[in-house]
């Protein structure tokens, strides 16, 4: 009840530090890109020439026409105030606005990082059970090597043999996605491999750590079972160290993944972005980093917006020290 | 940041493209897929008349070529390849043909390409799948025949040129009509000539370069006729009118500004096919057009297509191509990888090689004012100091042969320069000493303190070229001492293309001017214009006929290699493979010729 009001000003102070992480990236990834040696333009020309070659008046008038004849400073203000306005300009590599490339890219890659995700919890869930409460010794022992295991797969080669086995031999998935619920699962199960690996490993590690901790005891000679003092105590207590892994790993899967993508016949923004670097295409570039930056503060924002909800210390200065 | 796009000239980009190469893969070894090529374009030129096979117009192999490269590769792979003689199409160790007698109507086409195609707009297309996705929605003044190699009619039922090759009349097709009903007339031949010529600033739409180089105005001749005019002789214009940039579009299109021109959905021309779907990045839908009756005068169908539905659909991964198609979920799949080949014949699909009609082979172009290679004698040693026979046995599979020219083997104007290229690592290295590059510590040459260290940049795609710039970098090392970094950065090659302090540039252009690309004002060949290649360029222009001008790149031929302007490796082709259900050829630019294309049950 009196929760709500104390987090406004944190959510207000969190926004104010979102804008600035988003201005920062924006700028970094624009004097990164003005530190290479050739620019866009030149890029663009040579690569469109058709063999023609490069025509000095048409690359002197495009370079006048998108500003590359500015000093960068002016290029740099104009550019963010145009972003500031929502336009984020126009991808000479693609031909189309940024803004049509990223809408384009980024259904693919939110339903494949969502699916992953959801994949990737639901193993984890698994491993971490069957490894603490398993009755068997073996068994508990046995799952925790599976994380390293999913770990040191590549995501490629997984994703060639599922295609390999389920598409060409069995039938049961096409190898471009259609649409069908395998076309999606099977590449978000490979990749959730990956994630589940981080996943497990953090959340096992701060398992264990609760389970040393005194109050478990406590609450065990209250006569609490194994099951339910894992499900009520420990895992609501381990799960901070998971989220904040899970925070970062969701902005890793909206821009890293295009190894996955490119088995997968996705075109995602991992692919966009990686082909928008390579061609220098620079308001692409940093429409995606953009995309990619807010998808990382949006979530840290959640993130740390669940954390007092599992552990009310954290905004509760009177309750910590008292705990202390 | 400006959302505009210029209004210049500045044509289809084209971004790494991959390509296959080669056929009867018997002894396929390394991995070697052929991607990415500088500058591919289209280049049409055909003949009319003869043996144009039933079913296509198309092909990209003649018998002659094929029986060529044949010979290049022994007599197991050859005895492998034999099928491919029932048709003139670009064929591989071809077991299995596609099927024979008379075309059938209908049924849907599954084509697998290797990249996304993201804007239709004419001048922003150029890459290899922008071209077979695109190209069966169009129609041209003119296409180019692969099978003669001649330039034939389409829209224009006839053209003629003065004597100076500076005006142009092109006699339109009547009853022609766009997809949305519209009539194309000469009067909408004369608006599209002039849109590909000047381009329009208030609509951020580019001219062609080709078209506009030379460009002053159309005007209409009679009633069915228009009149180009060029401000000098350029008698390549009708050719230039056959690229994939310069399709005919329906007015309504021509209003359209640069971004509204780049949905699929707006792009009205006047082809076999009309777009219907399309998932953005992954998948487009093509349906016939049911009143198409002005094919080029080459083909053989002059109805509508055979196919009722092409599914066009990326399949990026390399790897998984052949799977595709064996597992029948696709019927064509363009860029199968070498070490597939042998495999997919064998299984009976079919794999064909396509060369286009008039590309150069595989090379790497000399950019002259590197101080590296400024001298000739450095570059000579460099062109002969390496065994083209080793890099084809050891870094890739028979299906790239030795380059013997800077022409591929299928163009009408190839010479065969193999002496030139004949492998001398004596003479290569006396050459190198010559020019002051003594062997220093470690086996390299140095001068002046400094150690020959040259660099090569690879697209990541280009995965024929990094195996066989590996060997040849060994070879330079062990026989010349010479040090040669092989990068795949893309970013890097991005860059390369116009940067002289790269020494070697990797490319196989479609090149229609041998001259323009390695002498012409801008050129990002060799970065500069050596003057003995740019008066050849004068005459290319000038050349009274296709076979003069054959004649003008047969000199063109052996400067460049004299000098030399370029180190040719190996021949250019691409292989896409084949259900054995489907009867499929190629333009001389390598795209499918879905048109004439066909599949039985």
């Amino acid at each position: 009840m009196s929760r709500v009001p104390r987090l406004i000003p944190y959510v207000a102070g969190r926004l104010v530090q979102a804008a600035a992480v988003l201005w920062l990236a924006y700028t970094l990834t624009f004097i990164g890109i003005q530190l290479l040696p050739s620019n866009p333009i030149t890029i663009e020309l040579y690569n469109s020439s058709d063999g023609a070659g490069i025509n000095p008046t048409v690359a002197a008038q495009m370079r006048a026409y998108y500003g590359y004849n500015q000093p960068e400073i002016v290029r740099y203000f104009v550019q963010l105030g145009e972003v500031i306005r929502g336009n984020l300009g126009w991808s000479l590599s693609a031909g189309e606005p940024v803004s049509r490339a990223i809408v384009n890219a980024l259904p693919s890659t939110l339903a494949l990082a969502g699916a992953a995700i959801v994949v990737a919890f639901v193993l984890t869930g698994l491993i971490v059970g069957f490894a603490n409460l398993s009755p068997w010794p073996r068994l508990r022992s046995g799952t925790r090597v599976l994380p390293p295991v999913f770990g040191s797969v590549p995501p490629f080669w997984v994703g060639i043999i599922a295609l390999e086995i389920l598409s060409f031999r069995f039938g049961l998935m096409p190898v471009t996605p259609n649409g069908s619920f395998l076309s999606l699962f099977v590449p978000a199960a490979v990749l959730s491999l990956l994630l589940a690996a981080v996943y497990t490993q953090v959340l096992l590690k701060s398992v264990d750590a609760v389970y040393d901790q005194a109050f478990i005891e406590v609450v065990r000679a209250k006569g609490a079972g194994k099951y339910w003092v894992f499900a009520h105590h420990v895992v609501k207590n381990a799960a901070g160290p998971g989220l904040t892994v899970l925070g970062n790993s969701i902005g890793l899967l909206v821009g890293g993944t295009v190894v996955t993508e490119t088995v997968f016949s996705r075109t995602g923004v991992g692919t966009v972005l990686f082909n928008a670097v390579s061609e220098q295409d620079i308001p692409l570039v940093q429409g995606l980093v953009l995309i990619v930056a807010a998808t990382y503060v949006v979530v840290n924002l959640l993130v740390d917006l669940v954390y007092p909800v599992l552990d009310p210390r954290i905004t509760s200065p009177v309750t910590a020290l008292a705990v202390a | 940041m400006t959302v505009t796009r210029s209004a210049a000239a500045f044509p289809g980009r084209q971004q790494a493209r991959p390509r296959g190469a080669g056929l009867r893969a018997r002894t396929a070894s390394l991995p070697a897929r052929v991607a990415a090529g500088v500058s591919q374009q289209d280049r049409p030129v055909g003949r009319k008349d003869h043996e144009v096979a039933r079913n296509q117009y198309t092909a990209a192999m003649t018998r002659r070529g094929f029986l060529a490269a044949g010979g290049a590769v022994g007599l197991g792979a050859f005895a492998a390849a034999c099928g491919a003689e029932r048709r003139p199409v670009s064929h591989a160790a071809n077991k299995a043909a596609g099927p024979a007698g008379k075309p059938v109507s209908g049924g849907t086409l599954k084509y697998s390409d290797t990249q996304a195609v993201t804007t239709w707009q004419s001048q922003a297309l150029g890459t290899y799948s922008s071209g077979n996705l695109v190209f069966p929605t169009s129609a041209y003044l003119l296409y180019v025949d692969p099978v003669s190699k001649k330039i034939v009619p389409w829209i224009a039922k006839a053209w003629s040129a003065n004597a100076d090759n500076t005006e142009f009349t092109f006699t339109i097709r009547p009853g022609v009509t766009f997809s949305d009903g519209t009539a194309l007339t000469p009067d909408v031949v004369r608006q599209n000539l002039d849109r590909l010529g000047q381009g329009d600033t208030s609509l951020r739409i580019p001219a062609n370069p080709y078209i506009a180089a030379g460009y002053d105005h159309s005007e209409l001749a009679g009633d069915d006729q228009v009149k180009v005019v060029l401000t000098g002789p350029d008698q390549q214009f009708p050719l230039n009118t056959s690229r994939l940039q310069a399709a005919l579009l329906a007015p309504r299109t021509l209003k359209l500004d640069v971004e509204e021109a780049g949905l699929a959905q707006n792009v009205i021309g006047a082809g076999p096919f009309v777009f219907k779907s399309q998932v953005a990045n992954e998948s487009a839908v093509l349906v016939r057009r049911p009143d198409y009756k002005w094919a080029p005068a080459s083909s053989a169908n002059q109805g509508p297509a055979y196919l009722e539905q092409i599914h066009w659909q990326v399949l990026s991964e390399v790897g998984l191509r052949s799977g595709a198609l064996r597992s029948g979920q696709v019927d064509v799949a363009r860029g199968i990888q070498p070490a597939d080949e042998a495999g997919l014949a064998d299984a009976g699909y079919q794999v064909l090689l396509i060369r286009p009609t008039f590309g150069s082979s595989n090379y790497a172009a000399f950019r002259l004012d590197n101080p590296y290679v400024s001298d000739a004698r450095v570059r000579k040693a460099l062109l002969i100091g390496f065994s083209r026979e080793q890099v084809t046995q050891t870094a890739l599979t028979p299906n790239y042969p030795p380059a013997r020219s800077i022409l591929n083997e299928v163009n009408p104007a190839f010479v065969d320069l193999s002496a030139e290229l004949k492998y001398d690592p004596a003479t290569a290295r006396s050459l190198l000493e010559q020019a002051g590059w003594k062997l220093g510590s470690g086996g390299i040459r140095e001068k002046n303190g400094q150690q020959l260290k040259l660099t090569v940049p690879q697209d990541a795609q280009q995965v024929a070229l990094t195996p066989a710039w590996t060997n040849i970098a060994q070879q330079w090392r062990q026989q010349l001492g010479v040090l040669l970094d092989v990068r795949t950065d893309p970013a890097f090659a991005a860059e390369a293309g116009t940067e002289v302090s790269v020494p070697l540039l990797c490319s196989r252009t479609s090149i229609i001017s041998l001259g323009q690309s390695f002498a012409g004002k801008g050129n990002t060949t060799s970065l500069a214009s050596p003057s003995n290649l740019l008066a050849l360029r004068k005459q290319e222009l000038t050349a009274p006929s296709p076979d003069a001008w054959y004649k003008v790149e047969d000199t063109e031929q052996r400067i460049i290699l004299d000098n030399p302007y370029a180190i040719p490796t190996f021949e250019e082709g691409q292989v896409s493979g084949a259900s054995s259900k489907v009867s499929v050829g190629f333009t001389s630019t390598t795209y499918p010729d879905f048109y004439n294309a066909w599949k039985t049950a």
